[in-house]
Parts: C-alpha cells; structure tokens; sequence
C-alpha cells in the first residue's frame, strides 16, 4: 500500500464510527507489526486522542452552549460534528465555523431552538478574541476627513468586530446565572449584539436596530453616503454624528478610506 | 496609529540563549503571567506557533515574554510526513511569526497529520521507507526555501509500528538530516517511550543518532496504560508527569553524546506550576553540565 493510501486509510478510520477500528480493513491491517497489544487497542491510542483533543477544542470554543445544555451534550455533539466536519487545518482557534449550524439542524437540540443562536455567539466572541491586531482609528483622526468628503469615505470595521441579531434575549442568555433559582427566560425582543474587542477582552454590546443596520451597512464596505441612505430610509432620525462618537469610542474602527 | 511589527518590542533580548543557560520550558498560557511576573532563571522558552497564528492576548503575553527570553517555535501543524504538500497558509503563518519573533530554532515532527483536507490534530506515524523518507525530504526541503532557514525535525512517539520499515527510525533521522540539511530534535522521552513500545534499546538508538545532526533535545512526562490479558503496556507520551527516572539516565547518555545542547522541557497536560517546570529546567541543567565533566574532551 503506497503511503498517500495509508493516510487516507487511517484518517477515514480515525473519523468513522467508533467501532471501525474494531475491524479496520485487512490490506490497512497487514501494514503494522503485531504484538500483545491488539491493533484495536493500537488505533484507539490514535482515535482516543484524535477525537477527544477535538472535542475539547470544540468545548473550549462553545461556553455557552455548555452552560446552557451541559457538558455532556456539547461532547456529544461536538464528537458528531467532528466526524462530519473534520478541522482542515491545525490552528484549532479556527475550528468549529460549521458547529451553530450543525446544532441549528441537529435533532438533539430541537426543544431548545436557542441554543444555535447561543452557539453562533460563542463563535463570533472566538473569532473577536482571535482576530488580528489591526489599528484603532480615534477620534482625532477624523479631523483629516474633509466635511464635503465623509459621503464618498469608506469607514473600516476592526477584524474584531461582529455583528448578531436574534428572535431570542441573547445578551440575558449570555449573563444567565446557571447557578441561580431563577429559570432562564428565553422570551423577550428581537436581540441585536456588537462583539468587539476593547484592549485585550471581548465586550458584548446591545445595539439599537437602526445602529445594528449601519453597523451592516458598513460591514458591506459601502462609503458612508450610501450606507445612510438605506438606514435612513427606514429610520429617519437616525443620528449618525452620535453613532460615529460612540463607537469611536469603543475602539470599533480602523481606518477609513476613500470610496474606491 | 498602526501596530508597527518591526518595533514591537520595548527590549527584546538576543535571539540565542546564553550557552550557560541552555534548558528551557515550554510556555502554555496557564503560565504567561506567572513567567512575565516571576521571570525565572531558565535560558529560553517554547511555544507551539498554531496556538498564535491569531491577534489578541496570546500575541500580547508572547510579545511580553520574548522580551525576556530567547524563543524557539516548535510547530506541530506542518505535516511534514504527508504526501500532501505542505499547506502555504500554514507556511504563511509561521513565517509571519518567524518575521516578528525571530526565533533561533524552528521546528516540527517526524509524522504527519493532514490528508484529504482533513487535520488529525496528532503526530501520525510513518512508515521507514524510502518512499516515506522522499515524501519527508520534500517537504522539509519546500518548508525551509519558504522560512529561508533551517528547521529541525523530531522523532516521534509511536503507538503502532510497521511491517514495512527499510530501516530503524534512527537511521531514517539521520538520512533525513543528511539529504535536507535540518537539524534533528531529538526528543529523549519519546524514544524511551517507543523503546518500550516497540521493544529495542533505547541506548542503541541514542548511539546510532549521528551528534553532527543533534541541535535540541526535549525531556517530558509519560503514563502508562495496561490492558487485559497481557502484562504489556503501552506507553503514552503525555506530557502529563515529571520526567522518569529511566528518560534522565537516557538524556544524560545523550548529554554525554551530544555535548551541551539546547533541552526543552515539556508538559502539556494537567500543567502544574512553573515552579515545578522551572525545577525540572535546572535538573535538566545540572546533567547536561555533570555530564560534559565526564567527558574528557567535551570541551575541544
């Protein structure tokens, strides 16, 4: 067997189900030397580590969802997530994208339908605590935009910046107190979320739906004078000089740059 | 307004540790304030380069510590043993580490762990072939034109062995250093592991690693783990426990072997305090020393 059929062979093997290598395929299983120690035992060595290393990265990636679910629904789930979406690569800070998805359509989570939103959460504060170190634009910079200028000026969003809405009370969801007598009270207004990163922790923001639309607006890279008339179709009084001042303040711009 | 890379150190001390302070430890991120606030008497750190591919406070507490101690990235990504090339994202990432960070060694495994887009997140074990040993060289060969250095390659600890092998895994090391140019990592505990393992004198393979080759070594912690009906176990390298008695006399054969050479040591799973790294650092210290006294000519 050429070593490119080895790998392949081992790597379906390690991400099958668990009992695959009770009876791994006997052209893969003349390749290895035999000892006391069964070849069963020999690959659950490799499949043990393979699956539990990932699922505690998954767990480590996902709080919330252990806080609201528990642990051993989120290894469960995040061992069947990781037989169907393997990582692709070995920055494990990376994995798991799929994973609000996964749990979005998975049976086990369907009595509570929260729980993917939670998820896509937890996902967002991983990528905003991971993102690059990129500039912070402060308000002193502004004074090099020339008034006539700000329509065409494009207003670049941090890396660390993430934007979430949802049908349930995340923020609440987010700061439930597991501990307490309370129950946790997943009714509530629609929820739209700023992630950001002031210095080295990540904040979470409750937004105003027309904030939560320009924050859209920009994410899209359209220059300022565009993005104001399509939040300001559907909200008229929306104050962006207020808007620019605040968010300034939280650190959530990098640059800006001419409509190009 | 911008992070500039090229000053972002307040201090950065040399790249290359002090040749009186060879040993030093692995820093994961339970230890990032304690090192920056203690700033023990070690020589130089490790880190795994995947775990700061991102911004952030991994990047913060890295930039803080290298200001303090030289630094080795010792990457556990590359895949070096795949038939698949080696990913240029990954290459990409690390050299930006390597731009910023100006490690004096770079380093990865003996093993592969990406095939079919999919990551395994282990060290897989290869086969000692010809073909393997090919596929090996390419990808030390792609990896050190892209970093424009050299890098060093370590043995691995293995839980299977191959009916294939052409030749012993020390042999296969030194045929690697041979034909790419790397340096070899020789991790002590890993070959007493499959020594146990795989059933061979461990001695015989620290003999049989060619000391031209030998630029870092690495001590860690190992379990062991039984199974029903044999009385043969299977040893784990888990980077969990204090060094064994058994891995110290082997690494101070090696230290005898080899000179003084840089030594890491290791400990990733169920982490203790620094202190009990750093007190694991200076036995390491304290052989590598003794054992160059042993040795009548060492010092030439």
């Amino acid at each position: 067997m050429q070593l490119s059929d080895m790998q392949k062979e081992f790597t379906t093997l390690l991400f099958s189900s668990p009992d695959a290598v009770e009876n791994p395929p006997a052209a893969f299983a003349a390749l290895f030397e035999r000892n006391d120690i069964s070849l069963t035992e020999q690959l659950k060595v490799y499949r043990n580590h393979v699956v539990i290393s990932l699922s505690k990265a998954l767990a480590m990636t996902f709080p919330l969802v252990e806080k609201l679910a528990g642990r051993d629904f989120l290894m469960d789930a995040a061992k069947m997530y990781l037989r169907e979406h393997p990582p692709m690569e070995a920055c494990l800070d990376r994995y798991g994208g799929g994973f609000p998805d996964f749990l979005r359509h998975a049976p086990q989570a369907n009595a509570t339908p929260y729980l993917a939103d939670a998820a896509a959460l937890d996902w967002l504060i991983n990528e905003s605590k991971c993102a690059k170190d990129d500039p912070v634009l402060r308000a002193e910079d502004l004074a090099a935009i020339a008034p006539d200028a700000y329509a065409d000026t494009v207003f670049v969003l941090r890396d660390n910046v993430k934007l979430i809405r949802s049908p349930y009370p995340l923020h609440a969801i987010y700061n439930y107190d597991e501990s307490s007598d309370e129950e946790l009270d997943i009714t509530g207004p629609e929820t739209f979320l700023l992630v950001t990163r002031l210095g080295l922790d990540v904040k979470i923001f409750n937004l105003n739906s027309d904030e939560f639309m320009m924050f859209e607006q920009l994410e899209d890279g359209k220059p300022l004078g565009e993005c104001l008339e399509v939040v300001m179709a559907v909200h008229p009084a929306f104050n962006f000089a207020e808007f620019l001042q605040n968010y300034i303040a939280l650190e959530t711009f990098s640059a800006f740059v001419p409509k190009g | 307004m911008a992070a500039n890379t090229n000053n972002l150190f307040s201090n950065p001390i040399p790249a290359k540790p002090d040749p009186g302070a060879p040993v030093g430890v692995g820093l994961r991120f339970r230890h990032h304030k304690d090192l920056i606030e203690q700033q023990p008497d070690i020589g130089w750190i490790e880190v795994h380069p995947e775990n700061y591919f991102s911004g952030g406070k991994p990047r913060h507490y890295l930039t803080k510590a290298r200001e303090l101690y030289p630094l080795s990235l010792h990457a556990v990504g590359l895949s070096l043993g795949s038939t698949e090339r080696v990913s240029k994202e990954h290459l990409a990432d690390m050299k930006e580490l390597i731009d910023i960070y100006e490690p004096f060694h770079v380093s990865d495994h003996a093993s592969w762990s990406m095939s079919g887009n999919a990551h395994l997140n282990d060290l897989m074990p290869l086969p000692y072939t010809s073909e393997t040993l090919a596929t090996l060289c390419r990808n030390i060969d792609e990896t050190q034109e892209y970093f424009g250095r050299q890098i060093l390659v370590e043995n691995p600890s293995t839980y299977i062995a191959f009916a294939n092998n052409e030749m012993t895994e020390y042999e296969f090391m030194n045929a690697a250093a041979k034909q790419t140019g790397c340096k070899i990592l020789l991790d002590v505990n890993n070959i007493y592991v499959q020594s146990h393992n795989h059933e061979f004198d461990p001695y015989t393979y620290i003999d049989g690693i060619d000391p031209q080759f030998v630029g870092e070594m690495h001590l860690a912690g190992h379990s062991e783990r039984a199974y029903e009906n044999t009385d043969k176990t299977l040893l784990i390298d888990t980077h969990s426990k204090p060094v064994r008695s058994e891995v110290w006399d082997l690494y101070a054969h090696a230290a005898r072997r080899f000179g003084v050479t840089p030594t890491l040591i290791e400990w990733d799973e169920d982490i203790p305090a620094l202190e009990v790294l750093v007190t694991e650092a200076h036995s390491a210290r304290d052989i590598l020393f003794e054992q160059q006294e042993s040795v009548p000519h060492a010092a030439e």
